[in-house]
């Protein structure tokens, strides 16, 4: 009798619930797009913030968000490409390896404001930076870096073991090996997990909230400490706090909306990676 | 038709979107008798087992023709109530499929949804379905354990006895075998043997020694330009066969 | 060269992520001196009188994480079975994409949308004084994790294997039996650790909840089951350590041990929810 019901109810059920979460979530999109397009213009994409946000456009916020977007390729890239390798080439005993896989995954779990008070400690007090773009760059790094290195282990681990034993047997050691055959077949992986880390960096406002960023007075920086930058989800903080003029707020939708360009833009970019994993996913069965 | 005759497969071809996999298959089953069907892998043994009991609907990519009569309906007709087909044709797969949970579980699994209103019989039909997949004596003692916990061979035999708990008239079996160690093999042979006396067996493999060890009939598929095409029906049954006069006589005369 | 300079990049990593706990730890230990386990049990957090107590925090984020999952779980579980068991190559292949992107929404503009319209929303439908209250930042939070939850979900039920469902399949049971009876305890472990995985990512979110859960300390009912709380104003952990009170309290060692106290109470409960979901999803079952 259950049965009988639950034949008829489930695949309406779940329907139902498809329908609600992509309602939901396409109409947060298309709700920002259709508040935030009527600011976008040349001039608000190419002009400083003017009166608290109300006037002018949002160059430096989108040079800020793009600086620390580069602080953070810098530093992720040697960390995560270093972690990956010897996670996934150098290292030969299964305990070890292990050990790094639970780490490095143990990593996603950090809450992001944990970067941003131990930032604010070391970089801001301790070393006396002040705001800095370069301890945001750090920060974010910090929270791409699971994202980045997983994508290139996961990229290693498909490397057919054909093509090392033959590099092997040429005679080259492992660093040759690592040279020829390592990283050139996992550099695709890098590039997926970077964009997809970078997707995820550059909307992280908690790192980056006591440790590089403000809401004005900050253009490009031109040395590592009291250089602050703008950017664009802080900005968005700022205004979504105290901003009651009605100007400023369509100017905030416009910053969001742009932020939310870069970002799918970033994620665009790792797409067709994903697809296979998707497919593959399927074919696997 | 010879009313001996439990299936009866009648020009059953085998498409995928336009490309056609199987040319059309015809032949009869005989109760009591294990038919083997045996053939390089790709061919379309497997798909075709699976039309039997209309398997293929999962897969909506395929698309089937032809007939299979089975009790006066035509199974592959729209109107035919799949389930209850399922029921009475009960199939066993190439890798062991354990449900989570206890052995008593995994047996009792099809028949709880299945026929509910028998509650009061399980135990019965739980010890009468592992006597017969030859697993009693192995497993009474600790019917509430794991079953994951079991071996390969064990696994195997349990999902025979969860499909004989529904009582099925016939069983298809899609390379039971293959999976298995040679002494599993060899025990799940000789079930097979078995269970002849109350089922109705279609069995598909790869190994030639058991189709000439425990089969009836054999059935044996070729490529032909790039579609699996059946062969002539041979009688396949070889020493061990336990009752082959009564077994072949009526087969032979069906061709 | 490369081999050395890997491990030294790798040897980083490490320390970067120890010397975090090492801190938390450190700097955290005045407040334990002082505070020992009455830093959970006390219910005041007031710095000028030197009071610092994290039930009230704690209690937040627990409500407001707990409120989250609840909401996202069973429309997130619906919609993973609707993708993967009922839509077919192409049309699940887009879908799972776009849950993806969708996962990539910045939590800033997720709290842009929750002042800016589901602030207003809750307040008018409860007529209440104010929309920031611990069901807003619930809300905000359910819609934030949905596509984590619907994407995670979708492949555990994807690592059931197909025999598992030509199985039950073949022995008779219709579609929705066999995903009641086989496909969702076959995938049971995966699709725990999603929800693990999940309720990891709400205990950490800080902007969403920030800005719209009102940031008022020291909010417990008298009732520890009581509703009322929902539709109040309230503090959680990440909206204390995202506040400007991280800035005031540096240089009191004994407020900013409570800081960084707090920020290792939220490490650890978060840590706990990821690491279990993760090692799920490594010792996933036998197939």
């Amino acid at each position: 009798m259950l049965d009988k019901l639950l034949n008829r109810l489930l695949p309406i059920v779940c329907f139902v619930c498809t329908l609600l979460t992509f309602l939901l979530l396409v109409g947060v999109i298309s709700y920002v797009f259709s508040r935030g397009f009527s600011a976008l213009s040349w001039e608000f994409l190419s002009t400083p913030t003017k009166e608290a946000g109300s006037a002018g456009g949002i160059l430096y916020q989108i040079l800020g968000t793009l600086i620390l977007g580069f602080g953070t390729t810098i530093f992720v890239s040697p960390l995560a490409y270093g972690y990956a390798l010897i996670h996934s080439f150098f290292l030969k005993s299964g305990k070890r390896k292990r050990l790094m896989s639970v780490f490095i995954y143990s990593l996603n779990g950090f809450p992001s404001i944990i970067f941003g008070i131990f930032g604010f400690f070391l970089f801001v007090k301790f070393l006396g930076w002040g705001k800095s773009w370069l301890a945001g760059g750090i920060l974010l790094a910090l929270v791409s870096l699971p994202t980045v290195t997983v994508a290139i282990i996961e990229r290693i681990k498909e490397i057919p073991s054909l093509h090392k034993e033959a590099a092997y047997a040429m005679g080259f050691n492992g660093e040759k090996v690592a040279w020829s055959v390592i990283i050139p077949q996992s550099l695709g992986g890098y590039f997926t997990g970077l964009f997809l880390g970078l997707a995820r960096a550059i909307g992280e406002t908690a790192p980056i909230l006591f440790t590089a960023t403000v809401f004005a007075g900050a253009t490009l920086p031109t040395g590592v400490s009291q250089s602050p930058v703008l950017s664009l989800p802080y900005h968005l903080f700022v205004l979504a706090q105290d901003s009651y003029n009605p100007q400023a707020l369509t100017n905030g939708w416009g910053a969001a909306l742009v932020l939310i360009g870069i970002v799918f833009t970033l994620s665009f970019l790792a797409l067709p990676a994903r697809m296979i994993v998707h497919q593959k996913a399927k074919n696997d069965e | 038709m010879n009313n001996n005759v439990l299936i009866s497969l009648r020009n059953v071809s085998v498409f995928a979107k336009k490309k056609q996999l199987l040319s059309p298959v015809s032949f009869d089953v005989v109760p009591n008798t294990i038919h083997s069907l045996m053939g390089p892998s790709g061919v379309g043994k497997s798909t075709l087992l699976k039309c039997i009991n209309r398997l293929t609907d999962l897969q909506p990519e395929l698309r089937v023709e032809g007939e299979i009569w089975y009790r006066n309906k035509n199974i592959l007709s729209p109107r035919t109530n799949v389930e209850n087909i399922r029921k009475k044709i009960g199939m066993v797969f190439q890798a062991p499929v354990i449900f989570p949970g206890s052995i008593e579980k995994n047996v009792l699994f099809g028949i709880k949804r299945m026929a509910p209103e028998k509650k009061k019989d399980f135990p019965e039909i739980l010890e009468m379905s592992l006597r017969e997949a030859a697993l009693w004596d192995e497993v009474k003692d600790r019917l509430k354990d794991r079953a994951h916990l079991l071996s390969v061979g064990q696994k195997q035999r349990l999902s025979i006895a969860r499909v004989l708990a529904l009582r099925p008239e016939i069983i298809l079996l899609d390379e039971p075998t293959s999976a298995l160690d040679p002494r599993s093999t060899e025990l799940i042979e000789n079930l097979f043997v078995s269970l002849k006396k109350a089922h109705t067996l279609i069995l598909v493999t790869h190994d030639k020694s058991q189709t000439e060890g425990i089969c009836d009939s054999c059935i044996e598929f070729t490529w032909e330009n790039g579609v699996g095409k059946m062969n002539e029906i041979q009688a396949a049954c070889g020493t061990s066969c336990e009752e082959p006069t009564l077994t072949l006589a009526p087969k032979l005369e069906t061709i | 060269m490369i081999r050395k300079a890997s491990f030294f990049f790798s040897f980083l990593c490490l320390i970067f992520f120890s010397a975090i706990v090492i801190f938390l730890f450190t700097e955290s230990l005045p407040i334990w001196k002082s505070e020992g386990a009455s830093f959970f049990s006390r219910k005041l957090w007031y710095y000028r009188n030197e009071s610092f107590g994290l039930l009230a925090m704690v209690f937040g984020t627990v409500w407001v994480s707990i409120l989250a999952l609840g909401i996202a779980a069973p429309i997130g579980l619906g919609t993973a079975i609707y993708i993967s068991e009922y839509s077919g190559g192409k049309a699940r292949l887009f879908l799972k994409v776009l849950v993806e992107l969708l996962a990539g929404v910045p939590s800033v503009v997720y709290g842009l949308l929750g002042v800016l319209v589901l602030r207003g929303w809750i307040r008018q439908t409860f007529s209440l004084q104010s929309g920031d209250t611990l069901l807003t930042a619930g809300i905000l939070l359910a819609i934030m994790i949905l596509p984590t939850l619907v994407s995670l979900s979708e492949d555990a039920l994807q690592g059931v294997p197909r025999r598992y469902r030509e199985a039950s399949r073949a022995m008779g049971l219709t579609k929705v039996q066999a995903i009641i009876y086989t496909l969702l305890p076959s995938a049971k472990t995966g699709l725990i650790s999603s929800g693990l995985l999940a309720l990891g990512r709400a205990l950490g979110e800080t902007i969403a909840v920030f800005l719209v859960i009102g940031r008022a300390d020291n909010r417990l009912p008298k009732t520890l089951f009581s509703l009322k709380p929902l539709v109040e104003a309230g503090q959680t952990l990440t909206s204390k350590l995202g506040g400007s009170e991280v800035n005031l309290a540096y240089g009191d060692p004994l407020h900013w041990g409570a800081i960084c106290g707090a920020a290792l109470v939220l490490l650890s409960m978060a840590l706990v929810a990821y690491i279990i979901g993760e090692l799920l999803i490594f010792q996933a079952p036998e197939r």
